[in-house]
């Protein structure tokens, strides 16, 4: 493979990246790359910095210092919020899945294919119950997020995150606040979308099991320098890690060291 | 057997200072003597001489976190001093708190970079607090711009609803507050009038007050704590369940597309209202001019018609009207969007909200009043 298509193929690309809140750095030159059609899960303890990192690249949150590029295109170019285009190329998944909740599930899909298509407002609405269809909730599309119970509410930000069909997909903390067997079934249908929409994946998570299950790479958030500690494929991390700290989080040991 | 209060020995060999503690050193005992103890020691001038400083506890001596927090505050103390703290002698377990609560504070690397220190704090504070509401008002501009080029994400349906909340749903309690206002102010200025023998220009006092100050006063205060604390409480919710980040994600403006439409309608339904709220009024002074003062209705209302002859009069209070609108909703939109994270947060920025939109109109309406009168616009 020649030199250009290999920098093709990296989706993200994220480099000497300093991200905190305004002068209070929380993780220091972070330097990595996703490439097209991978999983990478951030992991790290909490407080590490994983929800700041994923601000900073979903166009949130100014980075302090460095760049990040998504499709070779720089997101937090000049002073303004990254432009709407090179947002739609991201869809994020929300801890509680932040839907809008003064507008029905079906609506909610829509309103991003109403504000930057132009279609017509019954093809809208074919798409909008195709994308429902995806993650499991055809026959629900009349209900308020109130009205779900927090596995659907996922799903259904799922589909949201979905309606502009973006090429990469983040997840905050997807298993958070699920019960082992709904957790297990989203892990599921995140592979499955994986498989069928050729996404590339970056999410964020603790639980060990569903990063085990549905990650092929990960980076390893922390440490005394607040940078990453260790990169790779997490089972062969869990066994190989030369950094003890990792290896005693992915075998959840935690004889190697008190912190 | 009673317990023994906390009591501090401290002898000096050479230069070693050997500290036994015996008694009780819970939480429920005071130890308040030995902590002045240890500090009168080291006011004396033995406490020059000392190199080490060894404590003992002793054996029938009870202890909880208070016996830690005053080894940990004796320790950060001969830190200071050069002065090396022996745990050696004391039990384990003792020892391992407080190298347990060492290791915590090394942790801490972190720390805030706020500048607050040095002169004109006041000032500081203030203009980081006025700049990002004028950076707000800015770009609330900037965003109305962008609506007749059609760049902007407003809705139409949103705008339509933004001014049926803050107008049409708002007309019982503008009809109430505006007629009770009237009604007041003819009971209150007949009772002077009275003594002139004037009777009838109740009439021009309900009217002209009425037209001029009080309906956009009015509507503007039950605006502010109707309209505008909504506007804050149902952005900082949205807010605090991430809904302003996924529109931001969508790369949806968040100024096109919450606050334009809310602050459009409530500039569109203000100077209505008050429109409306002046008629009340009037009918509210009509009402005690027919049944108390037993003038006709249209002798009342020949009056009223003469002392409104100027349509400036008119013009004036609408015009306030509607900056009055324009700031009750850049407050509630503000306080709403700039809302913490957490619940308390919320009620924080829908007080806030209040008080601050009330407090501007009233500023508001003192200035228009000083500049009218100053270029003769009475």
């Amino acid at each position: 493979m020649s030199v250009d298509q290999e920098i093709e193929r990296k989706l993200i690309k994220v480099e000497n990246l300093d991200v905190g809140y305004f002068h209070r750095p929380i993780l220091f030159d972070l330097n990595f790359s996703v490439t097209r059609g991978q999983c990478l899960a951030i992991m790290g303890a909490s407080g590490c910095g994983k929800s700041t990192l994923l601000k900073s690249m979903v166009g949130l949150l100014r980075p302090l210092n460095g760049k990040i590029y998504i499709n070779n295109k720089s997101l937090w170019s000049g002073y303004n919020d990254p432009p709407a285009n090179l947002l739609h190329e991201l869809g994020i998944l929300y801890q509680g899945g932040a839907l809008w909740s003064s507008m029905n599930i079906v609506d909610n899909v829509s309103l991003p294919l109403q504000m930057f298509t132009s279609l017509s407002i019954t093809e809208i609405r074919e798409l909008a119950h195709y994308k429902l269809s995806l993650v499991g909730l055809t026959g629900y599309e009349h209900l308020y997020p109130s009205e779900l119970s927090g596995g659907m509410r996922k799903r259904a930000g799922l589909a949201r995150a979905l309606s502009l069909d973006p090429k990469i997909l983040f997840f905050d903390e997807p298993s958070a606040g699920l019960d082992p067997l709904s957790a297990r079934k989203l892990d599921e249908l995140i592979i499955r979308l994986k498989e069928t929409l050729d996404l590339t994946f970056v999410v964020i998570s603790h639980e060990l099991e569903s990063i085990f299950t549905i990650a092929d790479d990960a980076i390893f958030l922390g440490g005394d320098h607040f940078t990453i500690l260790d990169r790779g494929n997490p089972k062969s991390l869990a066994e190989n890690s030369m950094n003890p700290e990792v290896r005693s989080f992915l075998c959840r040991n935690s004889s190697t060291k008190m912190i | 057997m009673d317990k023994i209060h906390s009591q501090l020995f401290i002898e000096r060999k050479g230069d070693i200072l050997n500290c036994e503690l015996i008694g009780d050193w819970t939480i429920k005992g005071s130890a308040k003597d030995c902590y002045k103890a240890w500090n009168d020691f080291w006011g004396t001038q033995d406490a020059a001489k000392v190199k080490s400083c060894t404590f003992t506890l002793r054996d029938d001596s009870s202890w909880d976190s208070s016996l830690v927090v005053f080894l940990l505050q004796a320790k950060k103390s001969l830190v200071k001093n050069d002065i090396l703290f022996d745990d050696a002698s004391l039990p384990k377990k003792v020892a391992n708190l407080l190298n347990f609560r060492s290791m915590q504070s090394l942790n801490l690397r972190r720390e805030n970079h706020i500048d607050t220190s040095g002169k004109f704090l006041f000032f500081k504070v203030l203009c980081s607090r006025l700049f990002p509401f004028f950076t707000f008002w800015g770009k609330w501009l900037m965003s109305l711009t962008r609506l007749p080029v059609g760049k902007s994400h407003m809705r139409a349906g949103d705008l339509l609803k933004a001014c049926r909340d803050c107008g049409a749903l708002g007309l019982p309690i503008i009809t109430l507050i505006s007629f009770l206002t009237g009604l007041t102010m003819a009971f209150v200025g007949s009772v002077q009038l009275q003594k002139f023998n004037a009777m009838i220009y109740i009439a021009d006092l309900v009217s002209l007050a009425m037209v001029r100050e009080m309906g956009a006063l009015m509507v503007a205060i039950v605006m502010a704590g109707r309209t505008g604390a909504s506007f804050a409480a149902e952005l900082g919710s949205m807010k605090l369940n991430e809904e302003i980040d996924s529109l931001r994600t969508f790369g949806v403006s968040v100024m096109d597309f919450l606050v334009l439409p809310r602050v459009l309608g409530i500039l569109i339904m203000t100077p209505l209202l008050t429109l409306y709220a002046d008629v009340i009024g009037i009918v509210g002074g009509l009402t005690v001019g027919v049944y108390i003062m037993d003038f006709s209705a249209s002798h009342y209302m020949e009056q009223t018609q003469a002392a409104l002859d100027d349509m400036w009069e008119i013009y004036s209070g609408l015009f306030k009207s509607v900056v009055f609108g324009l700031v009750v909703g850049l407050v509630g939109c503000y306080k709403g969007l700039n809302a913490g994270s957490n619940s308390s947060d919320l009620g924080k920025a829908v007080t806030s909200s209040v008080v601050l939109s009330i407090t501007l109109i009233v500023i508001c309406d003192a200035s228009f009043e000083a500049v009218f009168s100053y270029f003769g616009l009475r």
